[in-house]
Order: structure tokens, then C-alpha cells, then sequence
């Protein structure tokens, strides 16, 4: 599946302030994995939500997305619903949070599978079990019949890429799929969404900051700052040269690497600085950063958003 | 100089019925003061059982604990072991400002204005206007630093951190443990820190102990996490 996003902004309208999520987010993923990084809150998931149109009605949405050549408009009212869980599927941050507590797993992939209509139970029930085996249950009929806090945390992840799956969509959006699960948890789902690529899954957009998923399942990366990507290129060529300061200060603050802090604090998206937003934490700022944004500059393949680049 | 704890055989289950799931399987370990402690295990091995244990939010169903030698007997508050939990958000009462719910506690601990807050808020590089903000108004790594300030508060000596970081981002953990790194020597205060991140626990703490099914083991003897 070919997905491009292009010109992506999203506003909120929360009282009298307006606040900008999102600014001119565009990019593109032919059967490939893109992994979309950077700190809590700079807009990650609003760019997930956007793309499946599950925004409230206080967010003003603005640009198009096209997949395999069918363009479709974001803004709320407009966004085409027929795409949802056939061509494009979201695999939500929490899983335990985004299932009802009160149906079972197995009712969770049917509803799914009939798009929220009631269908041949008894061969959607036969569909569903194929797919908790084929995602590695031991014991499908078992998961099948559970709810989901009966699950710990890597089944309840595996469940629910089973239910995002349901209708073998061309795309899915992964988000956060290894936050806050143990290393072993989430090597498992790693090792589940690198066999869901290589079987099925021809385009994924994987919101995180686990470097190491980035890293086994990505071949691109985008760098995300305040609503905006300020970098993107191959995810070896960004983590071995990075070009923009804030991507290069964020890796470095790895336990692997440096583990240095990015001076500073994450300024509030309700009053983003001037200029370049990264400015006030930058160590090479001049200029032109506290007045003038930064526009995207492409150079063999690397898109970064600095005026000293 | 005696140890700031010490725990010997302790143990914890849970009540299920007439059964009883025993988490904790004789714990033994001992704290100096000002140490980092981590321990690191799976998820469900018992660690968040073991911190609730310690704070005193659970009651030990065997085995003994001293903290500055006197013995721990009962689950009541412990002004000198605080506790910062996993989600700050869940942490705060979503109601109220932030400057209230920190004077309430300020108020608790005998400071009559609020000087111990604005002190605690500059060692933590924050502005004085996150007061007069709701929970739902910061990020979850501004709120994690009020959830340390808050249990600074108090001037413990030992403080319990259950998986401070793992709901943030690599950049965002790594300011709040510098930030934890100066408090250790300005507060004198020891910490035990949990969490499942190897890499992490080589980085912050002075040693750790690996924990699996209930049961700690030394370092050494960890495979992969």
C-alpha cells in the first residue's frame, strides 16, 4: 500500500485557547515501515488519530491523505469511513483501555470482522480462532472466551492486533505497541508486528519511542518536535548522522548512549515559541531561529527542518 | 552504621477466597543510607508487591522489616519512606490545583508556607505557574516531578520509585533521573528503584537485584530481563 499524508494540521479549540497539535505534517510510506518518534505530547497520536479520523469534534483538521491513489479528505464530517479497518487500521496505545471491559476477546475480533454488525457467529467464530492461533495463543478457545483483564499484558497486546487485524487491512498504525510492557513482553510483540509485516501487513506507521522497535521493524523515521517533523530519512542513516539538533539531543538521551537530558523544558503547545520551536533548547541557535520557521530542506533522501542545516 | 533497611524472609500473598497466592517468597536484602537499589524483574514477578510492602500499603504476611532499627509492624503512613508511582496522572486528584493538593501535604508535614515547595520546585527546574494548574493541563513528566516534589515533602530517607519512568519518553526519563541524581545528595535520601528496563538500572542505581517469580537473585546471576 502506497500512503502519503500531505499538509496535515491539527488545532484544538479547548475554551478560549486554541492549541496546535499538529503543523504541516506530510509524508509518504510505500510498503515500508515508518516509525513516527519523539517526546510526550509533540503530536505523535494526534497524526494516528487524524489519519483514521477518530479526532473529537473540537479539532479543526486540515490536509488530505491518499492511499493507493484514493484521496481522502481528514477534516471532520469528511473523512471517507469506508477505509477504516479495511485499508487502514489503528492498534491503540493501552490495548486493555480500548476493549470493552465487558465483552469477551472473542466477541471483540467478530464485531470487528462484521464492522460492528452481527454476522454468521459460527463462521466468524471459526475466523476468529484461526486468527488467535495464527498470532501464536496456544490455547485460542481459551482467549477466545476471556475478557480482557482476565489477560496479562503481551496477551492483551496480542489480542488486540488480532482485532485490529481482523479485516487484513493494506495498513495498520501501531501506537505505542511496546509502551510500558517488561523487555521480554515486548520483544515478543516486536517479533509479532515483524511477522505481521512479512505476512499480510504490506504498510505500517509505528508511533513510539522504544528505539529498539524503531530499529527491527522500520526502515524510515520521522522526528517529531512541537506538532512538527523536524527530520526524516532512512532510520540507519538518522541514527548514525542525525542532522537536526533536537533528533541529535534526543537520541543522545538514550541509557544506552550519552544519557543526557535535553536542557530545558518541553515548552507548552498552547504557546510554542517563535521561530524555530526547538530554539530555546538548541545549542547551535542563531538568528534566524528566533524569528523565522524553519522550512523542510530534502538532500539525498534526508528531510530536516533547520535553518543551519 | 546500621543499614537504613533491612528485610529478612519477607513474605506477601495475596487472598483469593480460601486460596492464597503467595507473591513474595522470602525476601531478604538490606538498604545503606543514600543507596540506589534497583530491583528489576518481568512483568507480575512481584516488584510493584514488594514497593507497596515496603511504603507500608501492604501488610507483610511474614518475615520481618527494619527501617533506622526500629522495627516496621504495621501498614501505617511512614513519614520517612514516600513512594512515587508509575502514573502521575492517576496520582493527583484530577479536581484539584496542583498548588492545593502540594499545600495540603506541605501542611501535613508541618511547612506553614510555601517555602519547602518553592525550594523543592527550583531543585527540579520548574516555574511557580505549574501551581495554579490541573493535572490534566501538564505533561505526564512535569506531573512525575510534583509526584517527587510531593513525596519530597515529607524529608524521607528512603523513597520508593515503582517504575517512575516507564510511561515517558527517553528524553523526558532521562531529565527526571538527573534530576533524581542531584536530589539524592541535596536530600540525603536513598532510593529503591523498580523498574524493567536494564539498561536504565546501569545507569541510575548502585547496584540491583533481579527479581523472578516472587524470588530475588543476585545481579550475577541475571540472564536477559
Amino acid at each position: 500500500m502506497n500512503c502519503s499524508v500531505d499538509a496535515l494540521s491539527v488545532t484544538f479549540s479547548i475554551g478560549s485557547a486554541r492549541v496546535k497539535a499538529a503543523s504541516d505534517v506530510s509524508f509518504s510510506i510505500k510498503d515500508e515501515a515508518l516509525a513516527l518518534v519523539g517526546e510526550t505530547g509533540c503530536g505523535k497520536s494526534v497524526v494516528a488519530h487524524a489519519m483514521m479520523g477518530v479526532l473529537p469534534s473540537n479539532a479543526e483538521v486540515r490536509g488530505t491523505m491518499d492511499l493507493d491513489g484514493t484521496r481522502c479528505e481528514l477534516s471532520y464530517g469528511r473523512y471517507p469511513r469506508h477505509v477504516r479497518g479495511r485499508s487502514i487500521s489503528l492498534l491503540m496505545q493501552n490495548p486493555l483501555l480500548s476493549m470493552d471491559p465487558l465483552m469477551k476477546v472473542g466477541d471483540h475480533i467478530i464485531e470487528a470482522l462484521n464492522r460492528g454488525q452481527r454476522g454468521d457467529t459460527k463462521k466468524d467464530r471459526k475466523v476468529a480462532l484461526e486468527e488467535l492461533a495464527e498470532i501464536g495463543f496456544e490455547d485460542p478457545k481459551k482467549i477466545y472466551s476471556s475478557y480482557p483483564h482476565e489477560l496479562s499484558g503481551g496477551m492483551i497486546q496480542r489480542a488486540a492486533l488480532c482485532v485490529a487485524t481482523a479485516q487484513s487491512p493494506d495498513m495498520l498504525i501501531a501506537d505505542e505497541p511496546t509502551k510500558s510492557l517488561d523487555a521480554k513482553t515486548a520483544q515478543d510483540t516486536i517479533a509479532m508486528l515483524v511477522n505481521r509485516k512479512q505476512h499480510g501487513i504490506r504498510s505500517m506507521l509505528v508511533i513510539t519511542h522504544d528505539l529498539s522497535l524503531v530499529e527491527t521493524l522500520c526502515e524510515k523515521v520521522a522526528v517529531m518536535y512541537c506538532g512538527k517533523i523536524v527530520e526524516m530519512g532512512d532510520v540507519r542513516d538518522v541514527f548514525e548522522d542525525p542532522h537536526h539538533p533536537y533528533t541529535r539531543d534526543f537520541l543522545h538521551s538514550h541509557p544506552l548512549k550519552e544519557f543526557s537530558a535535553i536542557p530545558g523544558m518541553t515548552p507548552s503547545m498552547v504557546d510554542v515559541p517563535k521561530g524555530c520551536a526547538y530554539h530555546p533548547r538548541c545549542r547551535i541557535a542563531d538568528m534566524p531561529c528566533t524569528t523565522d520557521s524553519p522550512q523542510m530542506k530534502e538532500r539525498t533522501g534526508r528531510h530536516v527542518r533547520c535553518h543551519r542545516y | 552504621m546500621p543499614p537504613l533497611l533491612t528485610c529478612r524472609d519477607l513474605r506477601f500473598s495475596y487472598q483469593n477466597g480460601k486460596m492464597a497466592n503467595l507473591v513474595l517468597k522470602d525476601l531478604s536484602f538490606e538498604m545503606a543510607n543514600n543507596e540506589i537499589l534497583g530491583i528489576m524483574g518481568p512483568s507480575g514477578c512481584g516488584k510493584s508487591t514488594l514497593a507497596k510492602v515496603v511504603g507500608g500499603l501492604l501488610m507483610q504476611t511474614g518475615g520481618t522489616m527494619e527501617f533506622m532499627g526500629s522495627s516496621l509492624h504495621s501498614p501505617a503512613p511512614r513519614r520517612g519512606i514516600q513512594m512515587v508511582f508509575q502514573n502521575p496522572q492517576a496520582s493527583f486528584n484530577p479536581r484539584r490545583r496542583l498548588g492545593a493538593s502540594l499545600r495540603r501535604v506541605a501542611k501535613l508535614y508541618g511547612h506553614s508556607d510555601d517555602d519547602e515547595i518553592m525550594g523543592l520546585l527550583k531543585d527540579l527546574c520548574m516555574q511557580e505557574e505549574v501551581l495554579e494548574r490541573l493535572p490534566s493541563q501538564l505533561s505526564g513528566g512535569q506531573l512525575q516531578r510534583l509526584s517527587v516534589l510531593r513525596s519530597l515533602l515529607a524529608r524521607p530517607s528512603l523513597l520508593i520509585l515503582d517504575e517512575p519512568t516507564s510511561a515517558l519518553d527517553i528524553s523526558t526519563q532521562a531529565s527526571i533521573i538527573k534530576s533524581l541524581e542531584a536530589l539524592r545528595s541535596t536530600y540525603d535520601v536513598a532510593y529503591l528503584f523498580i523498574s524493567h528496563d536494564k539498561a536504565l538500572m546501569e545507569r541510575f542505581s548502585d547496584r540491583y537485584l533481579y527479581m523472578r517469580n516472587g524470588m530475588l537473585h543476585d545481579d550475577d546471576a541475571i540472564g536477559t530481563c
